[in-house]
């Protein structure tokens, strides 16, 4: 009897286990079907609308110049939301950006609605360059026109669709040879760091080409990059050289010490390489997208030799970028390691 | 036994929907946690077959990834590398791949461009770019599906 009733119990009990672990099952499953969706999707919202408030105080920053979100989806205008620069006659509409083609005809530009960090929920988008002919021109010169006794920060969400050598992601330059080129900045993919080793980015600021070999971010995942350049001047020296510290800040963190690659144009007070795209020279925009280059290199039989020192004339855009870009910001000073690491982890995916 | 017989059984039906939920519990676990992203879009390309030789465009995200499907050919499985013209002898040739790196004494990225742009010289007649260009999708004329 004894036995039988412990028997019992205890097939009773085991019964009765079952049963609460298929009901806890049941509403685990239940609730997770229809919650952690919703939760993804507030957590995404979250994110997205913290950033939207901390880009906003971005765009009241007096050194902001120029900040595009990329959230226009359609057309042909990247709007320029950086109102209220410290920039005389600032007139914030002058940078907003084209969606322009390098050959004539209509951009062939793909906005990526949804396409964007946090995308995947429709809040952000995102613009496809296809690496052949899409280029973004910023008709405004002035406020993004730097010496190197100015200080300048440039900062972008990026996705590389190609991490081949020369793929650019902006630039204010005219790339030529090796003894002519003249660069206020750029930046752009450089697998190939040659003698050098395994590379991962090249900028050019002013008359100095810095490569960067020691590559910390994983490209094969294609995600999204924050890459910010940042140049910080440190004045004249006694024997005349305008000294400048530059740098590349990939995901937040500043890569490593970078090797001199152009030691043809020393970055001497002399050195006029760059003033080629200031005010004083070409007037050579900005652009997204593509590398600025002397058309006289590049493409000789297309250069008219009646109409120098003419822009369109002398520049062209070749190594296109292939991939999405989110953001874009450029800031008249140098921003802190510290800024840099914020606009990282405000708006990493 | 019938399956109806089966599910009159109270011990049976519980254990048979206990499993059931037990197989159903991973695939709702990988759905919701660990379902890989959407590819990357990428951007419509005019494409070559190394193989076939046929053209067409194509949405390419990195036509370097031997591993992408995306880069091999619908019609033989050749390989796919974006498509190019010389504009002087009207040729067109697939443009080769970019993942060789450089003569080591390139160290110029200058240098390094000159190298770029030598994988652009038209092959039947050594024409160099802006002369041989990477062609859009409109401009191929007869487009295969690849
Ligand atoms: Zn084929
Ligand atoms: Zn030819």
């Amino acid at each position: 009897m004894k036995t039988h009733k412990n028997r019992l119990l205890g097939r009773r009990a085991l019964f009765f286990t079952l049963i609460e672990i298929y009901i806890a099952m049941m509403i685990f499953l239940i609730l997770s079907a229809l919650f952690i969706p919703k939760l993804y999707r507030s957590m995404q919202w979250a994110k997205f609308n913290r950033w939207v408030a901390y880009n906003r105080v971005l765009s009241n920053d007096p050194d902001c110049v120029v900040n595009f979100n990329f959230q226009e989806g359609k057309g042909d205008i990247l709007y320029n939301s950086a109102l209220g620069a410290d920039v005389e006659n600032h007139q914030a509409d002058k940078y907003n950006g084209y969606l322009s083609r390098t050959t004539a005809g209509a951009h062939q530009f793909q906005w990526i609605n949804s396409g964007g960090r946090w995308g995947t929920n429709g809040y952000k988008h995102a613009l496809q360059f296809n690496g052949i002919n899409t280029y973004v021109h910023i008709p405004g010169t002035q406020g993004l026109d730097f010496t190197p006794d100015d200080d300048f920060t440039v900062m972008s969400w990026v996705k590389f669709d190609e991490f081949t050598l020369g793929k650019c992601p902006y630039s204010k330059s005219l790339w030529g040879t090796a003894s002519d080129a003249a660069c206020q900045y750029d930046i752009y993919a450089n697998p190939w760091a040659g003698s050098f080793g395994q590379g991962s980015f090249d900028a050019d600021v002013f008359t100095t080409c810095a490569t960067w070999t020691n590559a910390d971010v994983d490209f094969e995942k294609k995600g999204w990059v924050q890459l910010a350049l940042r140049y910080k001047s440190l004045g004249t020296d006694a024997s005349g050289n305008i000294n400048g510290e530059i740098t590349v800040f990939v995901n937040g963190q500043p890569l490593g010490p970078f090797i001199e690659t152009t030691n043809e144009n020393p970055n001497t007070a002399t050195a006029t390489e760059w003033q080629a795209c200031s005010g004083s020279g070409l007037n050579v925009p900005l652009i997204l997208g593509g590398a600025g280059c002397y058309r006289k290199y590049w493409s000789p039989s297309t250069y008219d030799k009646s109409k120098a020192g003419v822009l369109n004339n002398e520049w062209m855009i070749k190594f296109l970028f292939k991939g999405k870009m989110d953001e874009f910001v450029l800031f008249k000073r140098a921003l802190s390691d510290s800024e840099i690491r914020a606009h990282y982890d405000m708006g990493k995916e | 036994m019938t399956l109806a017989a089966l599910f009159r059984e109270r011990q049976t039906r519980n254990r048979i929907i206990f499993a059931a939920l037990i197989l159903l519990l991973p695939i709702v676990v990988y759905f919701q946690f660990f379902r890989k992203k959407p590819i990357p879009v990428g951007a419509e390309r005019a494409v070559f077959c190394t193989k076939c030789k046929s053209m067409g465009a194509k949405i390419i995200v990195d036509i370097e990834d031997d591993k992408d499907q995306r880069n091999y050919c619908k019609i033989c499985g050749g390989r796919l590398r974006y498509a190019a013209k010389c504009l002087k002898c009207k040729y067109e040739f697939p443009l080769p791949a970019a993942d060789s790196a450089p003569p080591g004494d390139a160290k110029h990225t200058m240098d390094k461009f000159r190298f770029l742009r030598d994988r652009e010289l038209c092959p039947n007649c050594r024409q160099e770019p802006p002369d041989t260009a990477i062609m859009t999708p409109d401009q191929i004329e007869k487009k295969a599906d690849l």
